[in-house]
C-alpha cells in the first residue's frame, strides 16, 4: 500500500487490517498519534486524512491506500510552527501534551473548514477529545484565538479571561 | 521579581505542540520485545496450580516472569515510615482481586505475549468476596488482607484505629442546642491518564538497568525497583519525568519493576504499555470513603464539637491508605475551627482495585461530606449558609485537629470571593470580616482554649 | 495487532456480495469502528475481510417519496437527513467516528449499539440484505429473526417512505463518546397514523403498541406516554436501572410526541 505522510511518499508493508495508528508509530515511526485508548474513544490519535480529522486507531489502513495522511508534525516544525501550534504555546493549551497532538490536528481542520471563534461551535468539533490535564478551557480559548486571526507571542502565556483574580485582604505584608 | 507574575512560556510548548515530545511509548530501542500480563479473573481465589511451561515454549516467548522471579516480593509502599508491606508484586498463592498481576510474557510481539498469557494454566479455588466496606467488620466476612486482617491493625499504640482527640466532645455533646448527623459516602475514581502505564527497561551490558519510566514519583519509584530487584540503587537508571498525565495514579507504577524484571530475565530490552481496558481495570484509583459525622451546634451557629467515624476502602492491599486516611484525619474540620473533636478512622480491605492517590489524597471526599453537612447544617439552624461558614472559618491561630495553628488560612477570603462571583450579597460585617486572629464577637468563650502560639514554623 | 488477514476491496454491490456470501464466510469491514480496534487488541480473529468503501454502497437517494440508504453510508451524511434517522445519527459519537461509522455497521451492532434500530423501526423500514440463498428484504425485527448480523450476511440497503413527520428525543450523552441509555423516535405517516419505537426500554429496540393505540383511539399525548409502559422491557446494565428506565420512558414519548406536534 502506498500511503502519503506529511507529504513524503511511504510504502506500507503492515497487514491491511492493522490500525493506520499501529501502521504510523510502529512501521513507520511518527510517534505523535498517541495509543490513549485504541477504540477511538480519547481522540489522542486524531490524525489528518485528506485534509479531514480521522481516529487513526479505528481506521483500518487499507481504508486509506492512496491517501494523504498529515499528522501534527506536518502540520509545523519548532522552526516554523503553525498559527494553531503558536496559539496552544501563548494559551497554555497543551499541559502533560499527550492529548495535544490530536487536538491541533483536530483544531487545525475546524479552522481550515471556516469555524468560527465560538466556544460552542468549537466544544462541539473537539468534543471527541479528552484532555484529563487542562480542564479545556484554554484549549477553547487558543482555538478561538486563531479562529478570530490574533497574532502570538510563543514568548510569553496569554492572560486568561477566565481566570479570577483575587485581592486578599490583609495577605500585602 | 523576575518570575511572579510574570507571562512565563512553557518550557516543553514547542516540543508539546510539534509532536516531539518522546513519551515512554515513543522510546525506540533496537531488539525491543514487548510485554503482556495474565490477571487474574477472580476477585477472590486461591492459586492452586500455576504452570507457565507451556508459555514459556511458544515460538517467539523469551521470559515468563511469576512470583519465583522477584527476589523480593512484598515490599511495603509505605516501608520508609514503619509500615509493613502486604501487596506481593506478582500473585504468588492467592489473588485478591480482578486484575491483579500473576504473571509477565515479554515476547516478540504483542500478540504473541497477549497468545502466551492465554497459555498459561491457572487453576483457582474461588472464594467468596467482599465488596461493602461496612461489612468487613462483620465476624463472618472472608478475611481479605493475610497481613492485617480486614482493616489496618497497626497503628501507633498498637491501635487498630486513627483516632484524634481534642478538648471535650461529651462536654460539646451536652452544651449543644442541636445536634446535626449525615452520612456520606463517595465513589471510587479512576484518574484516567491519557497515557496508560508504559514502561521500556533495557539491559546495559555492564549489568546496569536503564528503566523509562511514566511514574510522577521518580525516586519513590527507583525504591521500590531497587527493593524488589535487590538491587543498589547504582545499579539502576531512571528516566522519566515526561509524563503523559497521572493524577496520582502513576505514583505506584509497578510496570516499572516488573518490566525491569522480564528484561533481566530475557537479556533484552523489554516494552509493556497497559491497554486502557488494563488501566480501569487494574491501576489504582481513589478509594471510596464512607464518612458518619455528628455536629453538636448552638442556634447562634457555633460548632462546638464533632465526632466523626471514617471507613476507607482501601482495596485488597495497604499501598499508601494508611497515610491518605492520616491525612484525612487531620483535615476532618475541613475549612473551619472546631474546638472539640473525636475522630476514629478506618483502613478496611476489599476485593477491589488497592487504591491510591489522586488529587488531595484522602480530602477531596471529606471535603464534599464537610460542604454538605455544613449546607445541611445552615438549613437546620434556619442560618444563611455564608453567615454559617464565615463564623466557623479558620482564622489565624486558629488550631488544626492535630493542633498546628493555622498561619495563613484563606477560608474568609475564598467565602467572600465566592460571593461575590455568584452574586450573593454578604451583610457589611461579613464583608468586613478578615483572617486576623479571632476577637471580640468572634471569639466566643468555647474558641479561646483552641487557638494556638503560632508564630511560624 | 499483527494478524495478517487479507482484506478484499469490491468495487460493487454485487462483488461485495460475491466476497461476503463466499465460503470461508469472511468479515465485513464497513466504518471499522468497532471491528478494527477489537483486531488491534486481539479480541476478535479475522480470516479475511471485506472492505465496503469501494463497493459503491454509501449512496443515499429519494425517488417517489421513498428514501433508500445505502448500508455503507456514514452517520455523518444519514446525520443531514429529516428526524428521526437524522437526529438520531446525529447523536451516535463525535464527529470523527460519524464520518467513519456507517448506518449499516449500526444496524448490526449488537446492543448496547445499534441506536439507529429504533428510528428505523419507527419508520417501518425496509432492509435488504444477501446472503447465500440470494437477496432478501423485511424489516428491522425479520433481519433479526433471520438471524441478523453473521457470517455469510451483508446488509445491503435501507429504504423507508419519507413521513409527514418525525421526532428523535434521547437521555441526554455525559459524554460524546458516551452510549445512549435511552431514546424515542415518532413518526406520522402519510395516512396520519403515528408509530413510536424506543432504544433502551427493552434489551432490544421496541415499538411502542400500546402508546399507539392510544394516540390511535383518540387519546392525548400524557395518556399515550403513560400506555407506553405496557411495551417495555426495563434492565439494569452500566448506563442505567431497570427502574430508571421505566420512569422515564413515559418522559421520553411525551417529549417525542410533542415534538411531533401531536
Amino acid at each position: 500500500m502506498e500511503l502519503t505522510v506529511n507529504s513524503v511518499a511511504r510504502t506500507v508493508q503492515s497487514p491491511p487490517l492493522t490500525s493506520l495508528l499501529t501502521v504510523l508509530r510502529e512501521e513507520l515511526d511518527i510517534t505523535s498519534p498517541k495509543a490513549g485508548c485504541e477504540s477511538g474513544g480519547c481522540g489522542a490519535c486524531t490524525v489528518l486524512v485528506d485534509g479531514q480529522p480521522r481516529r487513526s486507531c479505528l481506521t483500518a489502513v487499507c481504508a486509506v491506500d492512496g491517501a494523504e495522511v498529515t499528522t501534527v508534525e506536518g502540520l509545523g516544525t519548532p522552526e516554523d510552527l503553525s498559527r494553531v501550534q503558536q496559539a496552544f504555546i501563548h494559551h497554555y493549551a497543551a499541559q502533560c501534551g499527550f492529548c495535544t497532538d490530536g487536538l491541533i490536528v483536530a483544531a487545525t481542520a475546524y479552522v481550515g473548514g471556516g469555524g468560527s471563534d465560538d466556544t460552542g461551535d468549537i466544544g462541539e468539533a473537539l468534543a471527541g477529545h479528552y484532555c484529563r490535564c487542562t480542564g479545556y478551557v484554554k484549549i477553547l480559548e487558543a482555538v478561538a484565538a486563531v479562529a478570530r486571526g490574533d497574532t502570538f507571542d510563543t514568548a510569553s502565556t496569554a492572560s486568561s479571561a477566565n481566570n479570577t483574580y483575587v485581592t486578599i485582604a490583609g495577605a500585602e505584608s | 521579581m523576575k518570575v511572579v507574575g510574570a507571562r512565563l512560556p512553557r518550557y516543553d510548548g514547542v516540543g508539546h505542540v510539534t509532536g516531539r515530545t518522546t513519551y515512554v511509548d515513543d522510546v525506540r530501542v533496537p531488539g525491543m520485545l514487548h510485554a503482556a500480563a495474565l490477571r487474574s479473573v477472580h476477585h477472590n481465589a486461591r492459586i492452586t496450580r500455576l504452570d507457565t511451561g507451556a508459555a514459556a515454549a511458544m515460538a517467539g516467548v523469551h521470559a515468563v516472569v511469576t512470583h519465583a522471579d522477584v527476589p523480593l516480593l512484598v515490599y511495603g509502599h509505605l516501608s520508609g515510615a514503619g509500615i509493613p508491606g502486604d501487596e506481593p508484586l506478582l500473585a504468588k498463592d492467592h489473588v485478591r482481586y480482578r486484575g491483579q498481576p500473576i504473571a509477565l510474557v515479554a515476547a516478540d510481539t504483542v500478540d504473541i505475549a497477549r497468545a502466551a498469557c492465554a497459555a498459561i494454566e491457572v487453576d483457582y479455588e474461588e472464594l467468596p468476596a467482599l465488596f461493602d466496606v461496612r461489612l468487613g467488620f462483620d465476624g463472618d466476612a472472608p478475611v481479605i488482607n493475610d497481613t492485617f486482617g480486614n482493616w489496618y491493625d497497626q497503628y501507633e499504640g498498637n491501635l487498630d484505629v486513627r483516632q484524634i482527640r481534642k478538648g471535650d466532645i461529651d462536654a460539646a455533646m451536652d452544651a449543644a442546642d442541636l445536634i446535626v448527623s449525615g452520612v456520606y459516602r463517595t465513589q471510587s475514581v479512576e484518574q484516567v491518564p491519557l497515557e496508560t502505564q508504559v514502561c521500556v527497561a533495557i539491559p546495559e551490558p555492564d549489568g546496569r538497568l536503564t528503566i523509562h519510566t511514566c511514574t510522577q514519583a521518580m525516586y519513590f519509584s527507583l525504591g521500590v525497583v531497587c527493593s524488589h530487584l535487590q538491587l543498589p540503587m547504582s545499579e539502576v537508571k531512571m528516566v522519566g519525568g515526561t509524563v503523559g498525565g497521572g493524577f496520582g495514579g502513576k505514583v505506584d507504577t509497578a510496570s516499572d519493576t516488573l518490566t525491569a524484571l522480564a528484561a533481566q530475565k530475557s537479556g533484552q530490552p523489554v516494552k509493556w504499555r497497559w491497554t486502557r481496558e488494563e488501566e480501569m481495570l487494574a491501576s489504582g484509583n481513589r478509594g471510596p470513603w464512607h464518612m458518619e459525622i455528628i455536629d453538636a451546634v448552638t442556634s447562634d451557629g457555633w460548632i462546638l464539637g464533632r465526632k466523626m467515624l471514617t471507613i476507607h476502602d482501601a482495596g485488597a492491599y495497604g499501598r499508601f491508605s494508611v497515610y491518605g486516611l492520616t491525612k484525612h484525619s487531620f483535615h476532618h474540620t475541613g475549612a473551619y475551627s472546631i474546638p472539640n473533636l473525636h475522630f476514629d478512622g478506618y483502613v478496611v480491605f476489599t476485593n477491589k482495585i488497592p487504591t491510591t492517590a489522586m488529587r488531595g489524597y484522602g480530602v477531596t471526599g471529606l471535603s464534599t461530606a464537610i460542604e454538605v453537612h455544613a449546607e445541611r447544617v445552615a438549613k437546620e439552624l434556619g442560618m444563611d449558609p455564608y453567615e454559617f461558614r464565615l463564623k466557623n472559618a479558620n482564622r489565624v491561630n486558629d488550631t488544626s485537629p492535630n493542633r498546628i495553628a493555622y498561619e495563613d488560612p484563606s477560608t474568609v477570603e475564598v467565602l467572600q470571593s465566592l460571593a461575590a462571583a455568584t452574586g450573593v450579597e454578604l451583610g457589611d460585617g461579613l464583608r468586613a470580616m478578615t483572617r486576623e486572629q479571632r476577637s471580640g464577637d468572634m471569639l466566643p468563650d468555647h474558641l479561646v482554649a483552641q487557638i494556638g502560639s503560632g508564630g511560624g514554623h | 495487532m499483527t494478524s495478517t488477514a487479507a482484506v478484499s476491496m469490491p468495487s460493487s454491490e454485487a462483488e461485495a456480495v460475491a466476497a461476503v456470501t463466499a465460503q470461508p464466510f469472511a468479515t465485513v469491514l464497513a466504518g471499522g469502528t468497532l471491528l478494527v480496534p477489537q483486531h488491534t487488541l486481539g479480541q476478535v480473529e479475522v480470516e479475511r475481510a471485506v472492505w465496503l468503501g469501494r463497493a459503491e454502497m454509501d449512496g443515499i437517494s429519494r425517488s417517489n417519496g421513498r428514501m433508500t440508504v445505502g448500508a455503507a453510508a456514514p452517520l455523518a451524511a444519514c446525520a443531514r437527513l429529516d428526524a428521526p434517522v437524522g437526529a438520531c445519527a446525529a447523536d451516535v459519537g463525535d464527529n470523527e467516528v460519524k464520518a467513519q461509522a456507517t448506518i449499516g455497521g449500526n444496524i448490526c451492532s449488537p446492543a448496547p449499539y445499534g441506536d439507529m434500530r429504533g428510528p428505523l423501526l419507527a419508520l417501518g423500514a425496509v432492509l435488504r440484505w444477501a446472503d447465500p440463498d440470494g437477496t432478501h428484504t423485511g424489516g428491522i425485527a425479520d433481519f433479526a429473526a433471520s438471524g441478523g448480523a453473521r457470517p455469510g450476511v451483508l446488509l445491503l440497503d435501507i429504504a423507508f417512505a419519507v413521513p409527514e413527520a418525525g421526532s428523535f428525543v434521547a437521555l441526554r450523552r455525559h459524554h460524546t463518546q458516551s452510549l445512549t441509555a435511552m431514546s424515542v423516535s415518532a413518526v406520522r405517516g402519510a395516512d396520519g397514523n403515528v408509530t413510536i419505537a424506543a432504544t433502551g426500554a427493552a434489551p432490544d429496540a421496541c415499538r411502542l403498541l400500546s402508546a399507539e393505540a392510544v394516540l390511535a383511539g383518540g387519546g392525548s399525548i400524557a395518556e399515550a406516554a403513560d400506555a407506553s409502559v405496557a411495551d417495555a422491557d426495563p434492565y439494569d446494565d452500566v448506563l442505567a436501572s431497570a427502574a430508571y428506565r421505566r420512569r422515564v420512558l413515559p418522559v421520553y414519548v411525551g417529549r417525542a410526541l410533542e415534538q411531533l406536534g401531536e
